[in-house]
């Protein structure tokens, strides 16, 4: 409903139409305290979200961070997940956030062109950590 | 010389807002206001479209309540269309209206709220949250989690999305339960029970060790309201609403939702977007109500199922019979009614046409109106739409629970803030128990408002003149 805003599930059902057997697609509006159980199973888990600003697509590895945390079940960072898995799961996941930057946000169901663009790249990026050929610091 | 203090963010809400604090010119507590500074725009955006695209559009107000809105919105549809859902499709919104009861229900008490009770309200404000809890009460982390979970499997199993979900339409209901799904959920009842109960655990054993402090916090008389059925049990998914008084006389009982407007108003207030609503026949102020977990135990006259009936049984006890006024019960009632939410779904699961295809009714629009009601998490939930002859919408009225909460969560800042803030130099305690009593209530403003984005809280006190004298920032 919210044009760009949907680049995630859009690079989500890509990956998922590949039908990788080491891969799981999971689609969600945002991002569940509840995953957690689930996430703490696989070797690396990738969020992709549309971000409203920043560069054209940021990937990277997130670990707990120093910020503050504000709970809410509307909003939960990356770095909130992390943290909750570590302490919660007793485990570390091996977790990274891709965040494509949208063009649009105004109600509608069509996506930009050049945000799809840049999600082909943000593709490229996780195919190769699929297959271990990045390393992030 | 009067002085002001203003709560900014309220952190562990869904959604934030604003607290102002007025200190006379003896540094004690004047007056206390809950600012909501986001604009409610859903209203006016959803006039346009054509009244059956309503159950998909609305739930996307709130990723908390969901089906909330969409229960109300295909029943105010369903009254345009004159169509009486089928048997099974009746129960399968129930089944995923329990659903969404339970989630929203863990998620604020094991992990918006537990942290006071388990980690105590002067502890380390940078952990007095769900990563502090975490941290000392793994278990307790993890077993919140998964109950919000089951709730939030619910919806999956019977519609294959968790949030936002699509299966409630007008007439009836998408998807057919499959018996795997079916066999999948019942699995869950036991640890869903286990859990309930131990957060039930969690309260007493901190009501036993701050018994004053519960029965003082933010306690004030207003009216209260819920959905009862024919008996007078609680009924969360369809009945009539009950008024009773802070004593528990009976106002009105037996009242139709969609005659709504005759018992309700509402009256803007010059610092909030959200408007102050109240009990007709009283007036104004009188006619203040609360909704939600608290109003709803204290209109009923018995719980729907065994567990929830006797710790219904305790919750009466405690008053005496009498309603429970103190904002801090909202909890008790809330784990309360999760028990009852579980046992109500297991039976559901357990009725013999669960698995029925039957589920749907086709009709048209036969009239130009319709009011939809039910409970949502957080409160009695009204939809009400005027459509045109062609069905599209001229009039959308979404009355939403937290606003009608909003005069009591106004007044129980104020209690709690006259009971705990001294002076401009606000202690972290203090802050959190005027925060507390805003959380009590499971104010959800990104539904009441529709707002978009985060928005952050902030604390002022302010002097008799309006000057700042102290703001605290938060989120």
């Amino acid at each position: 409903m919210r044009s760009d805003d949907g680049i995630g599930i859009y690079v989500a059902q890509k990956i998922a139409a590949e039908n990788n057997p080491n891969v799981k697609v999971c689609v969600s509006h945002q991002l569940h305290i509840e995953m957690l159980e689930e996430a703490v199973l696989y070797d690396k888990v990738i969020l992709v979200d549309a971000a409203a600003g920043g560069e054209e697509v940021v990937f990277r590895k997130v670990d707990a961070g120093s910020k503050a945390y504000v709970a809410s079940s509307h909003h939960l960072s990356p770095e909130l997940f992390f943290n909750l898995a570590e302490k919660i799961y007793r485990k570390n996941i091996n977790l990274y956030a891709c965040s494509i930057k949208g063009e649009s946000f105004e109600l509608g169901n069509t996506i930009s062109p050049i945000v799809y663009t840049r999600a082909e790249k943000s593709i490229d990026l996780i195919h190769s950590l699929i297959n271990k050929d990045l390393v992030y610091a | 010389m009067d002085k002001k203090i203003t709560i900014s963010p309220v952190t562990r809400i869904e959604g934030h807002a604003k607290i102002t604090i007025q200190l006379g010119e003896d540094g004690q507590v004047k007056d206390a206001l809950f600012h909501v500074n986001e604009f409610r725009g859903f209203e006016k955006f959803c006039e346009g479209r054509v009244y059956t695209e309503m159950p998909s559009i609305t739930p996307r107000i709130c990723g908390i309540c969901p089906v909330s809105h969409a229960v109300s919105s295909a029943k105010a549809c369903e009254m345009i269309m004159k169509v009486q859902v089928p048997y099974t499709g009746t129960l399968l919104r129930r089944l995923i209206h329990l659903g969404q009861m339970i989630s929203s229900h863990a998620l604020s008490f094991f992990h918006l709220s537990s942290p006071d009770f388990l980690l105590g309200w002067d502890s380390d404000p940078t952990t007095r949250n769900i990563v502090g809890l975490a941290e000392k009460f793994p278990d307790i982390a993890k077993r919140g989690i998964r109950l919000r979970k089951f709730g939030q499997e619910i919806s999956e199993r019977l519609t294959g999305k968790k949030v936002h979900i699509m299966g409630i339409i007008a007439g009836g209901f998408s998807y057919p339960l499959e018996e795997a799904n079916r066999k999948a959920l019942l699995e869950w009842i036991p640890e869903a029970l286990e859990t309930t109960k131990i957060g039930i655990d969690i309260f007493k054993k901190y009501y036993a060790q701050n018994k004053k402090e519960v029965e003082s916090f933010a306690n004030f008389e207003t009216l209260h309201l819920g959905t009862v059925g024919p008996d007078g049990e609680l009924e969360l998914y369809d009945g009539k609403l009950r008024y009773v008084d802070a004593h528990g006389k009976m106002l009105a009982d037996q009242l139709d939702p969609k005659n709504y407007l005759d018992f309700i108003a509402e009256r803007p207030i010059a610092w909030s977007y959200l408007k102050y609503p109240y009990y007709k026949p009283a007036g104004y102020p009188q006619g203040f109500y609360r909704v939600g977990p608290l109003a709803r135990l204290n209109v009923a006259s018995k719980m729907k199922t065994p567990l929830a009936q006797a710790e219904f049984k305790n919750y009466k006890d405690l008053g005496r019979g009498k309603p429970l006024n103190g904002s801090f019960y909202f909890h008790y009632a809330r784990l309360i009614e999760t028990l009852g939410c579980i046992e109500e779904a297991r039976d559901i699961l357990n009725d013999p046409k669960i698995l029925s295809t039957e589920i749907q009714a086709v009709a048209s629009r036969n009239q130009s109106e319709g009011v939809g009601c039910s409970e949502a998490p957080r409160g009695t939930l009204f939809h009400h739409y005027k459509t045109d002859d062609n069905g599209v919408l001229t009039k959308v009225n979404l009355l939403i629970a937290t606003g009608q909460n909003n005069p009591a969560m106004n007044r129980s800042v104020l209690e709690v803030a006259k009971q705990y803030v001294k002076g401009s130099d606000v202690k972290e305690g203090a802050l959190n128990r005027v925060e507390a009593a805003i959380r009590c209530y499971d104010p959800c403003l990104s539904c009441s408002t529709h707002a978009i984005g985060a928005m952050p809280l902030i604390v002022e006190i302010h002097d008799h003149q309006g000057r700042i004298l102290n703001s605290i920032k938060r989120g």
